[in-house]
């Protein structure tokens, strides 16, 4: 099997109407679903300690308890943080289970050093991932391309897919990076 | 000079900043903040990013939904039925009570759940074995108890075919084990203690 990687940032349906679409039987949704939220699953369980391995694992577990539980989700726009949540509790399982003699201590996980001071919290993280669904296509798109992707793809490479000009890229990246920060904002204050 | 903006700080991040923005960095422990702020964010995105799913992980999430989702119960799967229990009389050839091992047949799998020693608060530990005599069919994957309410309990299954789960409260649940494509359920596994009335 090939080990192609999906695109992560390319939809921004709402978390609540995904829900909805994988309680009533969307595979697609679900598929959808799990593009979004899968690498903030395996990100919570890497900064926990788990290994790459123990990652996929932790996911296939994650799901298996949202497909039992999804049913029991309360608050559909609290998907994110439901499943930030779910994923620590299976990553420390997983550790405790495996390696017993790690004794890990919920908050004194294994960490990678560069977090050791400024750990960004599980819920934070699903806080960030939650906001960069909502924003528009194009931004998501623009930031993966210039900011995540390693290395970056250049302004002209972008400026050419998109149809704009390669000045106004600069701009708009900025633009895109505000929006994020209150859309951040935004989630932080409804305690989501 | 005056704080620096968010734009400021986000050209600063990218090493696109003008000189005096980097001086007042320097000595402003505020403007710090709000920069190491966005480089954790964007760091997140990072990691997030590097950590997007490949086929094989989206087929096996889509697999769980064809078998497990709403709505899917005509999808093929096999559901594991008794075949044999150690118990004098297996009431209603139902699950597991203590001391005694079930034997279920799912497919080309067998599946035998015992419960063993007791835990702490009146629970029990379940321990179960997955066999198989189909060479070309591995073993391996995570058997899964559920019950109605309360906490799903997982386990991974060893290359044996073993697992163990520790603490499981007496109760009704349903089994679930899942290898790569293949899913077996079991349906009504009861877990009772020795010292029930
Ligand atoms: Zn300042």
């Amino acid at each position: 099997m090939s080990h192609r990687r999906h695109d992560w940032t390319v939809d921004r349906q709402l978390d609540q109407e995904l829900v909805k679409a994988c309680r009533r039987g969307d595979e697609e949704a679900w598929v959808v679903l799990w593009r979004r939220y899968g690498p903030l699953v395996k990100s919570v369980s890497r900064r926990i300690g788990c290994d790459s391995e123990e990652a996929r694992d932790v996911l296939q577990r994650v799901a298996l308890v949202a497909l039992e539980k999804l049913d029991s989700l309360r608050d559909p726009k609290k998907l994110a943080p439901w499943l930030a949540g779910i994923a620590r509790f299976q990553s420390f399982e997983i550790i405790r289970e495996r390696r017993p003699a790690a004794l890990l201590q919920e908050d004194t996980a294994v960490s990678n050093p560069r977090y050791d001071d400024e750990m960004v919290r599980t819920e934070d993280l699903a806080r960030l991932r939650q906001a960069f669904a909502q924003l528009e296509e194009r931004c998501q798109r623009l930031l993966q391309r210039l900011m995540l992707k390693e290395p970056p793809d250049s302004y002209q490479d972008v400026a050419r897919d998109e149809n704009l000009s390669a000045t106004s890229i600069g701009p708009i990246r900025l633009r895109c990076m505000k929006r994020l920060g209150k859309l951040i904002e935004k989630l932080s204050r409804s305690g989501s | 000079m005056d704080h620096l903006t968010e734009a400021h700080i986000i050209d600063l991040i990218e090493g696109e900043g003008p000189s005096e923005a980097e001086a007042h960095l320097a000595e402003c422990s505020q403007c710090r903040s709000a920069q190491r702020l966005w480089q954790e964010r964007i760091e997140s995105l990072r990691e997030m990013s590097r950590e997007s799913l490949d086929d094989a992980e989206l087929h096996r999430l889509r697999v769980l939904y064809r078998q497990l989702g709403p709505g899917k119960d005509q999808a093929p799967r096999w559901i594991a039925r008794l075949v044999r229990s150690s118990a004098a009389a297996p009431a209603a050839a139902r699950g597991v009570a203590s001391g005694e091992i079930m034997e279920y047949s799912a497919g080309p799998y067998t599946l035998m759940l015992r419960v063993g020693a007791q835990g702490s608060r009146s629970t029990v530990s379940v321990i179960g074995q997955i066999a198989t005599n189909d060479r070309d069919r591995g073993i391996g994957g995570t058997f899964a108890l559920t019950p109605p309410n309360g906490r799903v309990r997982l386990s991974d299954v060893d290359q044996f075919g073993e697992f163990n789960l520790p603490e499981v409260a007496p109760g009704s649940y349903r089994g679930t084990w899942w290898f790569g494509d293949q899913i077996m359920v079991v349906h009504d596994v009861e877990i009772g203690t020795d010292d029930e009335p």
